[in-house]
């Protein structure tokens, strides 16, 4: 059919073409879907695969976990390292599908006298994990333990790049360069009073800046979000959707 | 013509492995349901399947136990050792169920009706002696053992054995007929069949293994694809062997000498995973899957270890893994002073796929099974076990509850089949997820974070006094400011600084488990919004560093509890 031939043809010269423009159109190919509501901060659309952005602010963690939603809803697997107070409510509230969620402690248990040097060897542990972690993930969620040194940071950004993993920090990067980063700089809550009601609702405003995020993209999202989360318009190849289909022949 | 085999199956396995007689009322769990339980607790009506909950109202005073299949794979050993005395070449399926052929130790013994007597004794004496010794002499384990035409039909005689209280034996060649009347779930039951499948053969109208075997082969085929051929010829009485497995040549055999022997099983268990995973692509580039896998171990002083594990589905990386970290547990475990005791380190491990067939299980993919993403994602997570540890890597379990910190548990994902996983949480909710609302929980939106350890802290009313919550949930003033403590009782707390809170809700009580001593717990809940500055309270409460102060800020929401006349930050909705 001469219909889907078309596009066939146009995708071997778009890629023909991508080599040749290659950088500039490269990183708009290769990107994850985010929320719909987050798109807007970016200008690629999505996550840019191979960056490390930062969250930090009031509502750092939530923003982080809707960041990361829509690639995890489009197949993709989340690992979290390090944040061991991940409230599994609001992830599943906020769209992330937890069955692909997996945790991984760094921390050593035993109780050395030299700090400096556990802090060390369980910053050591934690880069040889995110390292590990992005050869088979595709998002990382983590928490920057204290004693990273700017040489390790920068070896683990190198293996993310590499790799093509999205890596999300909750909090102080420390001496990790990120390559954006969204600031949540007020929120607003709604639905509680003097001693009535419940947490409802909430108004956040995010910012994103950043060394590769030209200007500064603000915009306000509203939680809860509804929790669908739509069919991700980027082609993602790369993450295999196992899409429940509707025309399965045993129904 | 199918090969004739004997099943010796134990109803409930896991609850025999913790140590429970069929007298006592016990079930184990797994994700917030049960996975098995005593016949004492199955009169009371807890069933498989069941909610925690449900099973708890159904019997009030019921002991619930974590599943932990290394545990049942331990206790296991024994009885696949005392079988192995009558026939050697046994088929393990899953602690608590194995299978070998029937021919061999039948004319020893002399028919099949004797060699399944004999087993029944030797293996009910045996667990009695063993696993339910501490429950008290006499204790009739329950144990079924069934002799038929297939795997699959040997496999369903032995159910019905425990049904019957004796050794079923179906003649050869009335495998059908036997199958014939049985109802179509024992495809479900027996982990042939997905329920999906099974369900919809029963809403077409196929109730019966007979409806579906009368059925014409090709017909099934263009309609429900190879699962459906599948189900069809369990159904007629065949065999579970396909007709396209095959013994595999020996040089698929793959084995590792380790010149330093390991004396620690993760080390072992590290090898074995690299030799399941060049066994597996092996297997996989000839498009085969291994059913059948023979695991040697082997020890410096010579001892040995050789057992066969079997699987319908064929075996993956990952579950050849867990079969070898079984096999390893339960020989280390092993009562010393017996002749098979392991005595020095690891120095041989050996894979050996016994039986392979064609991998139509990929063919799945249709109906949302494993995708690239996921594959990549279970070979990472083995390799990230090995950087850090078992315990370490963990993946969420739903578990229910009314405080966020309840809600979920993190179960070690060695522990869990992960391509079964996906499959079990959409379908039947059993993975995590609630799959029902939870009455008395806090309503969503939930906090992002959740201390595991609530951190202590103060709430003042606006004149700068304690606010207490009586038993009957009243405030004594309202809320006004809270601060974080840090250090500890004896030493005098260090407080941070107060923050203005401006608005509130509850207390929300809670009063669960009081009729359990240690797990009683009484608080009251409260939801906080406080304005401005930085929380420092970011997991380590050490020396609140909110220095930094950055000005407005916005709303910080807080969820607060008073328990024990003492205040807690639970968690952040941050």
């Amino acid at each position: 059919m001469s219909s889907s031939s078309t596009p066939a043809a146009l995708a071997e010269v778009l890629t023909a073409l991508g080599d040749r423009v290659a950088p500039v159109s490269m990183a708009l190919e290769r990107t994850l879907p985010t929320a719909p509501e987050c798109a807007d901060l970016f200008v690629e659309g999505g996550l840019v695969r191979g960056r490390t952005l930062s969250c930090v602010g009031p509502a750092s963690t939530t923003v982080a976990l809707r960041l990361v939603a829509g690639a995890v809803a489009a197949g993709g697997w989340l690992a979290v390292v390090d944040v061991p107070t991940l409230g599994l409510d609001a992830v599943s509230e906020l769209g992330v599908a937890l069955e692909r969620v997996v945790s991984i402690h760094t921390t050593a248990d035993q109780n050395s006298a030299d700090q400096d040097s556990a802090d060390q060897d369980s910053a050591g542990v934690w880069a040889d994990v995110v390292a590990a972690a992005a050869d088979g993930f595709d998002v990382v969620l983590t928490r920057v333990p204290d004693g990273v040194r700017a040489a390790t940071a920068r070896k683990v950004a190198t293996r993310l790049q590499q790799r093509g993993v999205v890596m999300v920090v909750v909090g102080d990067p420390g001496l990790l360069v990120c390559d954006g980063v969204v600031e949540s700089s007020r929120q607003v809550w709604s639905g509680v009073g003097a001693g009535w009601g419940h947490f409802q609702h909430r108004s956040v405003e995010v910012a994103a800046t950043g060394r590769r995020l030209p200007g500064r993209r603000r915009r306000t999202i509203e939680f809860p979000v509804s929790s669908e989360i739509a069919a991700p318009e980027i082609p993602a190849q790369e993450i295999a959707a196992p899409e429940r289909s509707a025309l399965s022949n045993a129904s | 013509m199918s090969v004739r085999m004997l099943t010796v199956w134990f109803p409930d396995w896991p609850v025999t492995a913790a140590g429970f007689g069929p007298d006592q009322v016990a079930a184990v769990m797994f994700a917030n349901r049960v996975v098995a339980r005593t016949s004492a607790a199955a009169a009371e009506g807890v069933v498989i399947g069941q909610r925690r909950r449900q099973a708890q109202r159904r019997c009030p005073d019921i002991e619930l136990i974590d599943h932990d299949p290394t545990r049942d794979a331990r206790a296991f050993e024994p009885v696949v050792r005392a079988v192995a005395e009558v026939s050697p070449r046994l088929d393990l399926i899953e602690p608590g169920w194995l299978t070998m052929a029937a021919r061999g130790p039948s004319k020893y013994f002399g028919g099949d009706a004797a060699v399944a007597a004999h087993l029944h004794e030797t293996v009910a004496t045996g667990v009695a002696e063993t696993v339910a010794a501490d429950v008290g002499a006499g204790v009739d384990v329950g144990v079924g053992v069934g002799v038929a035409d297939g795997r699959f039909a040997s496999s369903v005689a032995a159910r019905l054995a425990v049904r019957r209280r004796h050794s079923v034996l179906v003649d050869a060649g009335g495998s059908t007929a036997f199958c014939a009347p049985l109802p179509i779930g024992w495809l479900q039951t027996l982990g042939e069949s997905d329920p999906e499948m099974v369900e919809l053969f029963v809403r077409l109208g196929l109730r019966r293994l007979g409806d579906l075997a009368a059925l014409e082969p090709a017909d099934v085929l263009g309609r429900f694809g190879h699962p459906g051929v599948h189900a069809h010829r369990l159904a007629s009485g065949a065999d579970v062997r396909l007709p396209s497995t095959t013994d595999p040549a020996p040089e698929r055999r793959l084995d590792q000498v380790l010149d330093d022997p390991v004396a620690q099983a993760s080390a072992a268990i590290f090898v074995a995973k690299q030799l399941a995973d060049e066994l597996t692509q092996a297997l996989g580039a000839a498009g085969r899957v291994c059913t059948r896998l023979v695991v040697e171990l082997e020890t410096e002083h010579g001892e040995r270890s050789e057992r066969a594990w079997y699987r319908s589905a064929g075996l993956n990386a990952a579950a050849m893994v867990e079969r070898v970290r079984w096999q390893l547990d339960a020989w280390i475990d092993l009562q010393r002073g017996s002749d098979q005791e392991i005595t020095g380190g690891i120095s041989l491990i050996r894979l050996t796929p016994d039986e392979v067939c064609a991998d139509v299980g990929v063919q799945l993919g249709l109906w949302g099974g494993q995708s690239d993403a996921d594959r990549r994602a279970a070979r990472t997570i083995a390799r990230l076990t090995t950087i850090t540890s078992d315990a370490a890597v963990t993946v969420p379990v739903w578990n229910g509850g009314r405080l966020p910190a309840d809600r979920y548990r993190w179960v070690p994902a060695s522990n869990v089949d992960l391509d079964h996983r996906v499959r079990a949480v959409s379908s039947a909710g059993t993975g995590s997820g609630p799959s029902g609302p939870w009455p008395g929980a806090l309503p969503a939106p939930s906090p992002a974070t959740v201390f595991a350890d609530p951190h202590p802290a103060e709430v003042l009313d606006d004149a700068g006094r304690p606010v207490q919550v009586n038993g009957r949930g009243a405030v004594s003033a309202p809320p006004a400011g809270f601060r974080l403590l840090s250090g500890d009782e004896e030493r005098g707390w260090r407080r941070g600084r107060v923050r203005d809170i401006t608005a509130w809700a509850g207390p929300w009580p809670v009063d669960e488990r009081w009729w359990e001593p240690g797990g009683h717990r009484r608080l009251a809940r409260f939801q906080v919004v406080a304005s401005g500055g930085g929380d420092g309270g970011d997991g380590d409460g050490d020396g609140d560093g909110d220095g930094d102060g950055d000005g407005d800020g916005g709303q910080r929401g807080y969820l607060v509890v008073a328990e024990h006349r003492r205040w807690w930050v639970a968690a952040l909705y941050d």
